[in-house]
């Protein structure tokens, strides 16, 4: 049995304590947890591959960072997705104020991001539904939800978190996020009716 | 709706999600199961939640984990290339995750290497993946199992892509409403999100008084696919139906009417265009006939529809007489004639699109010229990933460059049915030619990087243009570009530049929809003090001492014809 299968087996908490003591294998494993869930869950944001992935560095690099000082709580999904949602809020804050990522990090950085756009025609988000024009559309619809209905459905549906996690991330009771969850889904239903189901 | 299904109703999304407890996920599957109304409702709902869960996702690149772990590498106690090293030498998952990992380590214990080693490193690798390509096709060569089918003159063996497009699976013509992307225009017609969603909400923080289209998306997300809707608006019907005369303006229509008219009348006997130089009108007939082509095309006209499709029928004409059988190469192989092929590949392309547009199964001969046309392009890309003045010629040029993406793009959308290896792999090519040669400011140089000195925005405007095609909107660098291309707005003041403003154009609709209203509205001023009484344009502006009044007129058309000339 090999060492990364050994790392597999290891629980969230258990990688992140590793981590703590300076275990690189540790941290490669926690990436490969959750490299996509978080991509995933800044592309629903920012509808940018290359803003997702930014931010979704960035967030791993802050855990990797607070590992040492880590002290478990709530789940380390909720414990990391809180970190990507804080994130993202001080990113909307910084990019009105006219910061921006390097743009020479975007110029000379990775050539698979761009290398991956030809390649990604075929796997490109909506095409297993009948075109670019239905990804397009779910886009569109997601983005027209009140930002306090959009973060519950992002977390809930999207992420596939329970309710609770999403209540504690987002700060707000557990009714709360219930409630929004339904006018998302009501809404998206209207909006998307005939369109994609 | 009794009470028990305002309950099951209530707890849908909970018993979807399976977050009810025991008791209330009994009770409402015991509802579902006798209120067929309800089941409805909920299988509604899953796949909905599905369907939005499917059509969203993104995955994280496959060097994504590299790049992660490479920076934490950095940031430890130990040496940070020590612990990649004992990370790379332990037993992993499987070979592509390892490699993954050493790639980052090598990265990182080299990052401080002089030159000179990186050199060597780069050299010796590139020799070894030399002789592993070179050593088995040598082999097969002399077992007389190579493909036979080469692009005369091309000094690689396009082998497996040729046969698609001359033998048997040329095929039938595709469907285009069962294709990756529908180019059809008309399905912009249809109701959709961009065009409920009104001007509003294209763009925050605009500001100019200049309105934008309701159909400027507020993002494109898919790259490649914005290719799919090249064909916009193109006819007086498709305007009318998005009411875009009240964002065009009523100027412009006008005056593009008058610039055709004018283009119209410089249409030789045999179909082509000149230049007014008689030496540059030799060798650029094709050019100058394929820009002129592109500008009618633009407003709409075809060779089955439009007022002037007659002339774009013999402009088309002219451009496939005057097409190689074998190779695809318009014209003669004199002088800059990648720029021809490009351009006169492009316009077939739209030809042929905007006949399927209009409902037609699109033309074979159309079709067949374009398809020979690219793969003479394929099979020009250099080892830079960029076009030269010639066939696989060593030194890239950025602005032939543009064309033959444009061309690709378009077949890439266009022919969804045709074996796209080869094309795809040029805009491979492509993208890293974009940006070899595009600086940390966002610049694009013309040959290399940095190498634009006295107006490096027009290169740049061509490589927003570019990247638009290839990103979409995506992209810190192509926002960066927009801003520095707006910053030389077009004025009357000083000698025209079509070719610039046709580029900024084209990149800032595509990039960012305040940028480009206040853009138009500045372009719209400037051509109504530059544009002749008959309708052309002077030939002193840029290029016009080579293109002629043919030229810049066909090029200030087509800037004018942005705006409802692609989706």
């Amino acid at each position: 049995m090999g060492m990364g299968t050994e790392y597999r087996r290891k629980s969230d908490f258990e990688l992140m304590a590793l981590v703590g003591g300076d275990d690189i294998e540790a941290f490669a494993e926690l990436v490969r947890r959750y490299q996509d869930p978080l991509v995933n869950f800044f592309y629903r944001y920012a509808w940018d591959r290359f803003l997702a992935e930014d931010c979704a560095q960035e967030v791993l690099i802050r855990v990797f960072r607070a590992s040492k000082s880590y002290a478990p709580t709530a789940s380390f999904k909720t414990y990391l997705f809180s970190i990507a949602r804080n994130f993202w809020i001080d990113h909307l804050r910084s990019s009105r104020a006219g910061r921006e990522i390097s743009l020479q990090s975007a110029v000379d950085g990775d050539e698979t991001v761009l290398g991956d756009l030809v390649e990604s025609q075929e796997r490109d988000p909506g095409d297993g539904l009948g075109g670019r024009e239905t990804g397009e559309i779910i886009r569109n619809a997601i983005d027209s939800l009140p930002e306090d209905q959009k973060s519950v459905f992002v977390l809930c549906q999207v992420e596939g978190m329970k309710y609770s996690d999403a209540a504690g991330i987002l700060g707000i009771p557990l009714g709360t996020v219930k409630s929004r969850m339904h006018a998302a889904v009501e809404k998206l239903k209207s909006l998307l009716k005939g369109k994609v189901v | 709706m009794g009470a028990d299904c305002r309950y099951a109703k209530s707890l849908a999304l909970e018993y979807i999600r399976g977050e009810l407890d025991a008791s209330a996920e009994d009770e409402v599957r015991t509802h579902i199961s006798i209120c067929p109304s309800c089941r409805a409702e909920l299988d509604a709902t899953i796949s909905l939640l599905d369907a939005v869960r499917a059509g969203t996702g993104m995955k994280a690149s496959s060097r994504f984990a590299e790049r992660v772990l490479s920076r934490a590498a950095e940031i430890g106690e130990a040496p940070a290339s020590d612990r990649l090293a004992a990370l790379v030498a332990k037993p992993y998952r499987n070979i592509g995750e390892k490699a993954t990992l050493l790639v980052a380590f090598l990265g990182h214990r080299f990052r401080k290497a002089p030159v000179w080693a990186a050199a060597v490193a780069v050299h010796a690798a590139a020799i070894l993946v030399l002789a592993c390509v070179y050593i088995p096709f040598k082999a097969r060569d002399y077992m007389g199992t190579v493909p036979t089918s080469f692009v005369p003159g091309s000094a690689e063996p396009l082998a497996e892509d040729l046969p698609n497009y001359f033998g048997e699976g040329r095929g039938g013509e595709p469907d285009i409403d069962s294709g990756p992307m529908k180019i059809d225009g008309t399905h912009r017609i249809e109701p959709d999100p961009w065009t409920e969603t009104g001007p509003e909400q294209v763009e925050s923080g605009r500001t100019s008084g200049e309105p934008t289209p309701p159909w400027i998306p507020k993002r494109i997300n898919s790259g490649i696919s914005m290719v799919g809707a090249w064909f916009g608006f193109r006819s007086d019907e498709e305007r009318k139906a998005k009411a875009l005369e009240k964002f065009q303006g009523s100027e412009t229509a006008p005056r593009v009417a008058a610039a055709l008219k004018f283009l119209a009348s410089r249409q030789e006997s045999d179909g082509g265009f000149s230049a007014d130089d008689p030496q540059a009108g030799s060798s650029y007939r094709i050019g100058i006939t394929g820009l002129a082509l592109l500008a009618f095309l633009g407003d709409g006209n075809s060779r089955s529809k439009g007022t002037y499709k007659s002339v774009v029928s013999s402009g088309m004409s002219f451009l496939m007489d005057n097409q190689d059988d074998e190779t695809g190469l318009f014209g003669s192989s004199q002088g800059h004639y990648m720029y021809n092929q490009g351009i006169a590949a492009s316009a077939v392309l739209e030809c042929y699109g905007l006949e399927k547009a209009a409902g037609r199964a699109g033309p074979a001969d159309l079709k067949e010229s374009a398809a020979r046309a690219v793969s003479f392009i394929a099979s020009s890309v250099n080892e830079t990933g960029g076009f030269g003045y010639t066939h696989l010629e060593k030194t890239g040029d950025t602005s032939v460059t543009a064309w033959q993406l444009n061309a690709l793009a378009l077949f890439l959308s266009l022919c969804p049915s045709e074996d796209q290896t080869a094309v795809r792999s040029a805009i491979k090519g492509v993208r890293r030619w974009i940006k070899s040669v595009t600086d940390g400011q966002g610049y694009v140089g013309y040959r290399a990087k940095g190498g634009v000195k006295t107006f490096p925005e027009s290169m740049t405007a061509v490589g927003l243009y570019m990247n638009s095609v290839l990103l979409g909107n995506r992209g810190y660098v192509a926002k960066r570009q927009a801003e520095l291309v707006s910053r030389k707005p077009p004025s009357s003041g000083a000698p025209a530049d079509f070719y610039f403003w046709y580029y900024a154009s084209c990149g800032l609709l595509k990039t960012d929809a305040a940028k480009f209203g206040e853009w138009n509205r500045l372009l719209k001023k400037a051509v109504a003090t530059l544009q002749a009484e008959d309708g052309g344009f002077s030939r002193a502006s840029a290029y016009g001492d080579v293109g002629g009044r043919v030229f810049t007129t066909a090029m200030a058309a087509l800037t004018m014809e942005v705006y409802y000339r692609i989706g």
